[in-house]
């Protein structure tokens, strides 16, 4: 299986020094338009999108990370967001579950 | 209000069936939860090591690259990318953790990185270069722990769902549903033997017997 990588043009690059390819979509639609892309390929395994991209798509990108099935999407920091997905994470799981990490 | 079932023996033993199925479903899913619980919370410790290690190999890989993808232009980076490396590949199998599917990720980075320096990219490329493999290795552990937490969380919310159902609704209506039955049952039976009585003393007064 392969990974692949939605994001800026650095992040993007980047990961393509390690022969992972990816996208540089221009809107929020355009992002969730790339990731949908790469859901229908069996080939793919991980969909890496950059923080500032997820965050850009705002709620529309939650469903992605519930995903149960494979390729998994998830958040990676970015030059423009280092945030990552800890936040995300920590503020789910406090406010449905109430479990602090 | 839920409606109430007709007052028979069949209802009672129905109502009384539900009630101990949803007694003992609500035990079960209430173990689940506590597994599913103490699983994400092992796995979080894991992530918090995980992404901390991530960050930190990206942030370091971005200083080398964003100068060094500045310096070589458009078209020595066209060059680089097309010499790139094979495609990183990826084994993904899955474990089962109360019937919840959690993936246990490897990564294969394929050969030896390639090295720059003769396509005209500056030293600070063939850094990133090295530095990609760190995060690619460090990507394994984030991958796997932050998907079974999305996992985990997911499931343990549904799961918290199904057991506020139970406790909150099914419990409460069927016993509901065993006590009004019960008590319609109770009163015909004191009704019918208030008739009894009452036939009885009637037909011993008018000299009759009564069977």
């Amino acid at each position: 299986m392969k990974i692949r990588v939605v994001g800026d043009k650095l992040l993007v690059g980047l990961f393509q020094l390690s022969g992972v390819t990816g996208t540089t979509p221009v809107t929020p639609d355009a992002t969730a338009a790339a990731i949908e892309d790469y859901l229908t390929d069996p080939e793919i395994g991980v969909v890496l999108v950059g923080s500032s991209y997820a965050a850009h798509m705002g709620p529309a990108f939650r469903p992605y990370l519930q995903r149960r099935k494979l390729p998994m999407v998830l958040r990676v920091p970015d030059r423009e967001d280092q945030a990552g997905c800890a936040d995300e994470i920590r503020e789910y799981l406090q406010r449905s579950l109430g479990i602090r990490l | 209000m839920a409606k109430r079932p007709a007052p028979t023996k069949a209802n009672l033993f129905k109502a009384q069936h539900d009630l101990r199925f949803a007694t003992e479903g609500y035990e079960l899913l209430n173990q689940k939860r506590d597994v599913l619980v103490m699983e994400l919370m092992s796995v979080s410790a894991s992530f918090v090591t995980a992404e901390g290690g991530l960050r930190t190999s990206m942030g370091s890989a971005f200083e080398a690259f964003v100068p060094a993808y500045l310096a070589a232009g458009q078209e020595t980076m066209q060059r680089v990318f097309a010499a790139g490396r094979q495609d990183v590949s990826l084994e993904v199998q899955q474990r089962g953790v109360m019937g919840t599917l959690v993936p246990e990720v490897r990564i294969d980075q394929g050969g030896e990185p390639l090295f720059t320096g003769l396509l005209d990219a500056t030293p600070a490329m063939d850094a990133a270069v090295t530095r990609m493999a760190t995060v690619i290795g460090s990507l394994t552990q984030y991958i796997e722990t932050v998907a079974t937490i999305w996992r985990l969380a997911t499931e343990i919310e549904k799961t918290q769902r199904r057991i506020n159902a139970i406790e909150n609704v099914f419990i409460p209506e069927s016993q509901e549903a065993v006590r009004w039955i019960k008590s319609v049952m109770e009163e015909n039976d004191r009704e019918e033997l208030f008739r009894r009585k009452l036939l009885k003393s009637q037909s011993s007064e008018s000299g009759d017997s009564y069977e």
